[in-house]
């Protein structure tokens, strides 16, 4: 991956242009996409998807390290170092990223579980 | 079709609809561990009749490029043409890096797609192909009966759109040498068409074929197709049909 954030022009659902997005991802999973027009958030919960994700990704590294490395040994190899240090770094960003998120989901959706048990 | 001859598939991924600055073209957004584009890319590669591929850059994203074709593509193939600055243009730009390859026939069909509809199918480009190569030409679409009509002021609904309706998808693959020549004719009259249909209807008289498309050949356009398309492909466990 790039980064865990990106920038895109897609369409609004809630002021309906097409504006910049913010999308943050951990690993394979888009976790948050903002309208940086009018702040319209989409949010997901994606725990219990992260850690089956992460577990698949551990899982296939090797492979897709031995076919980065078959298509270009030297350049792959002198990259490897820096990949590696980064690491851990990145799982802990995207750890925080699938915490907060899953956190901010859980506040809203309070309010609702409460209307709900009283009603 | 001459013997020995083979279908090339293009790819578009100039992304239209983005802005200048530091923002990324959205064919090259991350999805279920890899680029919106390579999953097209993708499932153009497990059709053994697609001999040749095509993508279709912009300039400024030569880098990416060049990181989606290092780690996700396995074809070592895939070859690379800068595209121009409408969808019209791009096409125009790979029949003509196809052009010496279909005036000797050894390109007969050319299927072009837009990348920013990465569950595509196989199933879906076979079958699009095998409709070019025997009627000439083929495009996917759903039947649509949700659509209605307006007055031409918008202001009075006139009832529900015939029946006929379909939504069109992508990819639409034509016999190549007609092809070519509609773009030619095209570029020369400074035509500028939505799609590859709509300037083969006005250039080229080759008899158009509908195929059947597929619900999840949807375009990416709203933050939420992103969602979708990521649980479609967790579903299938991350392969490409």
């Amino acid at each position: 991956m790039v980064g865990t954030i990106e920038h895109a022009t897609l369409v609004c659902q809630r002021c309906g242009l097409s504006t910049t997005h913010e999308l943050a991802y951990a690993g394979r999973l888009l976790v948050s996409s903002t309208c940086q027009e009018c702040g319209h958030t989409i949010e997901r919960d994606v725990r219990d998807q992260y850690v089956a994700d992460l577990r698949h990704r551990m899982a296939s590294k090797p492979r897709r390290m031995l076919r980065r490395f078959r298509r270009r040994p030297w350049s792959y190899a002198w990259s490897l170092p820096k990949a590696a240090a980064a690491k851990p770094l990145g799982v802990l960003r995207e750890l925080r990223l699938v915490a907060r998120a899953a956190s901010d989901v859980q506040r809203r959706e309070e309010p609702n579980r409460k209307d709900d048990e009283e009603s | 079709m001459q013997q020995g001859s083979v279908a090339a598939g293009v790819v578009l991924a100039g992304g239209s609809g983005t802005r200048v600055g530091s923002e990324l073209n959205k064919v090259y957004l991350p999805l279920a561990g890899r680029r919106l584009v390579s999953w097209s890319i993708a499932a153009f590669e497990r059709v053994p009749e697609i001999g040749v591929l095509v993508l279709v850059v912009r300039p400024q994203d030569g880098d990416l490029v060049e990181w989606v074709l290092d780690r996700e593509i396995i074809r070592e193939d895939i070859e690379v043409v800068h595209g121009g600055d409408t969808r019209q243009t791009s096409e125009l730009a790979a029949l003509r890096h196809l052009s010496g390859r279909i005036d000797s026939g050894a390109v007969d069909t050319v299927l072009i797609h837009d990348a920013a509809r990465p569950l595509i199918s196989s199933a879906l480009v076979s079958g699009v192909l095998h409709a070019a190569r025997e009627h000439g030409g083929a495009i996917p679409g759903l039947p649509n009966d949700e659509l209605g009509t307006v007055s031409a002021d918008g202001g009075e609904l006139l009832g529900a759109a015939p029946d006929s309706l379909i939504s069109v998808q992508t990819p639409q693959g034509f016999r190549a040498e007609p092809l070519l020549a509609a773009y030619e004719q095209a570029a020369r009259l400074e035509f500028s068409g939505t799609d590859t249909a709509s300037c083969m209807e006005r250039f080229a008289a080759t008899p158009v074929r509908w195929v059947h498309g597929e619900q999840r050949n949807f375009k990416i356009t709203y933050p939420h197709d992103l969602v979708l398309a990521e649980h479609i492909l967790a579903s299938s466990d991350y392969q490409v049909r």
